[in-house]
């Protein structure tokens, strides 16, 4: 039997061999579809762990590189037992770095923890148009927008892609956050986002604040 | 000796001063600028990379228009044409950016089983394997037509060189300006995080492999003491060794220590004890790793911070390190001249007293929305002023 606590504190403490050793036992036992799922949720929970223990300050952002791959690989070994039914989504996200901008770190930690948090996201990727974020927005109809970037040329990147969403009628059907290395208060109220951070844990935790 | 070879010792002085933490005439200020000369002068990337006299004409523009005694860099700061010549590289200049970015996401290009090779033989490992591996115009062609296309890459890169080398004397002659940027290699884990593992390999590495890391380090820093002595032989008044520290704001205190710190320590320290001078960028936050810095050699590094409260960073280090930094480039994009001003004494009154502060910028000015004209002219004029010890 499935211990979930230990591997949720193991993917907690990044401890990889542990995790793998943990779940090629688990699969070797023939689990069901359901049990599956246990630990699809014990992992993701791990994953929280990990966040609190970034907001805390004992782990730094390699450390969430780390815990995105740990989960991938973990999420991997198990898609033989899960199948392809998909459990119930918290809510979701389209995210992508705004035009111009070539950078993606910070996106993809975002992303992962978002997913794991139960969020389904549509990455748009990098130096992508205000065109791109409008047509996503209208295919998938998320609760949340995420904007990304690094250079402040980014600031204005952003303000056309939100400005871009206003003209098309669509930005009240979404919260906007945007998030990145230069994003404070006054580029949020320049650009006209509903929440900025610089911290991918926080930013997870206030899209969970929007979809309660 | 001419007003403008006056005003160069005079200012070299000045920096020299506080770096060193003896009394000085008043606090200097240095100038972090990039491609935000390009927007303030109305010139574009593409016209600089390819005439140095363009390029020369914006940076001097507004490294001159400015009271600095002092500049990082002469001109736009990565040879574009080199990377170009090589078929790309991750330092891009996206068109509409008009500046410099690097492109993530496409460095993982040594695989981690061969740490081996990489230790046993740095500069073989990385000229015979990853070079080809990496660069598009060794791919195809003859061997004499793949020694063609390196031949003029190298000739692209010694034309930059040259030309940075030309400015370093016009800013000199024309300005009395001092560039005290001095090229140096990077630091053998930065390079490995942005030449041959990026992000996800290296933080991997960091987990699974850290010995085999920490020695791959220690042998490129051997190669980093043979090459530095190569761009500078000997220490000079007026020009200090850059490094740039992209991977420690991503690790913490217990893997900056295992993969970073050691290599780091020698190396300063190693041209630190001939009477080299430094200038580091702290890039990010370096907070949670003052323990270490703190043991650094004394009276000879400029480290310019970007996100550390700057008041706690001279409490712990300012023993040992000339603390550079404070004016945020957010505050001066988007708020008004007079509230600059204010934050600016802010930074003279708590961080002047006793030395070893110099006043710039956190970031390096990339863009136009890093600083408006007027924001920048408002603290500078102050601080020359303001900054003075009586």
């Amino acid at each position: 039997m499935l211990d979930l606590k230990t591997l949720t504190q193991a993917v907690g403490d990044l401890e990889e061999e542990k995790v793998l050793e943990i779940l090629n036992d688990f699969v070797a036992s023939k689990p069901s579809e359901d049990e599956g799922q246990k630990a699809v949720s014990a992992c993701q929970e791990g994953m929280a762990v990990v966040g609190e223990l970034f907001e805390k300050g004992d782990y730094f952002v390699g450390d969430l590189i780390f815990a995105g791959e740990l989960l991938t690989e973990a999420i991997s070994l198990l898609k033989p037992v899960i199948g392809t039914g998909s459990s119930a989504k918290l809510g979701s996200i389209v995210l992508g770095t705004v035009h111009g901008d070539l950078h993606d770190i910070g996106k993809n930690i975002f992303r992962s923890m978002a997913e794991a948090a139960g969020f389904e996201v549509h990455d748009l990727g990098i130096d992508q148009p205000v065109q791109a974020f409008i047509d996503k927005v209208k295919a998938v109809k998320p609760d949340i927008v995420g904007m990304s970037g690094v250079l402040t040329l980014a600031l204005e990147a952003m303000k056309d892609t939100v400005d871009g969403l206003k003209e098309a009628g669509i930005r009240d059907s979404v919260k906007i956050i945007i998030g990145g290395n230069p994003v404070t208060k006054e580029a949020c109220d320049h650009i006209g986002a509903d929440a900025f951070t610089t911290n991918a844990a926080e930013g997870v935790k206030i899209s969970q604040g929007w979809v309660k | 000796m001419s007003d403008k070879l006056k005003l160069y010792e005079e200012r070299m002085k000045r920096l020299n001063n506080a770096v060193e933490l003896k009394a000085n005439d008043r606090v200097p200020i240095f100038a972090l600028v990039d491609n935000w000369a390009l927007f303030y002068s109305n010139s574009k990337l593409k016209d600089a990379k390819n005439d140095i006299e363009v390029d020369y004409a914006a940076y001097s523009k507004a490294l001159t228009d400015f009271k600095f005694d002092a500049s990082a860099f002469p001109a736009v700061t990565w040879p574009l044409r080199f990377s170009e010549s090589l078929g790309g590289g991750i330092y891009t200049s996206h068109g509409e950016m008009e500046t410099i970015q690097i492109a993530t996401g496409q460095s993982e290009i040594m695989p981690a089983s061969d740490y081996d090779k990489l230790i046993a033989d740095p500069k073989g490992y990385i000229l015979n394997t990853i070079i080809p591996k990496k660069h598009k115009i060794f791919q195809e062609g003859t061997t004499e037509e793949k020694f063609e296309r390196f031949a003029n890459s190298v000739g692209e890169f010694l034309k930059f060189v040259q030309g940075r080398t030309m400015l370093f004397e016009r800013y000199k002659n024309e300005h009395g300006l001092p560039i005290v940027n001095a090229v140096p290699p990077m630091q053998p884990a930065d390079l490995i995080l942005d030449y041959l593992r990026d992000f996800k390999g290296t933080m991997s590495d960091i987990r699974r492999c850290p010995d085999k890391m920490a020695e791959a380090c220690m042998a490129l820093m051997k190669l980093n003491i043979i090459n530095t002595y190569a761009v500078m032989p000997t220490p000079l008044y007026d020009r200090y060794i850059n490094i740039f520290m992209h991977l420690p704001p991503f690790l913490k205190p217990k893997d900056f220590e295992k993969v970073y710190w050691p290599t780091f320590k020698a190396y300063v320290e190693t041209f630190a004890a001939q009477g080299y001078k430094f200038m580091i960028l702290f890039e990010k936050n370096y907070e949670h790793l003052y323990d270490y810095l703190q043991e650094l050699p004394k009276g000879c590094i400029l480290g310019m911070f970007e996100e550390d409260d700057l008041r706690k960073a001279k409490k712990a280090l300012g023993k040992n390190i000339c603390i550079g930094g404070g004016m945020r480039t957010n505050d001066l994009a988007f708020k008004t001249p007079q509230q600059c001003v204010d934050i600016a004494k802010g930074l003279i009154d708590d961080l002047a007293p006793g030395g070893g502060y110099v006043f710039s910028t956190d970031k390096i000015l990339a863009s136009m929305n890093d600083a408006k004209p007027e924001c920048l002219r408002a603290v500078t004029d102050f601080v020359y002023e303001y900054g003075v010890y009586k």
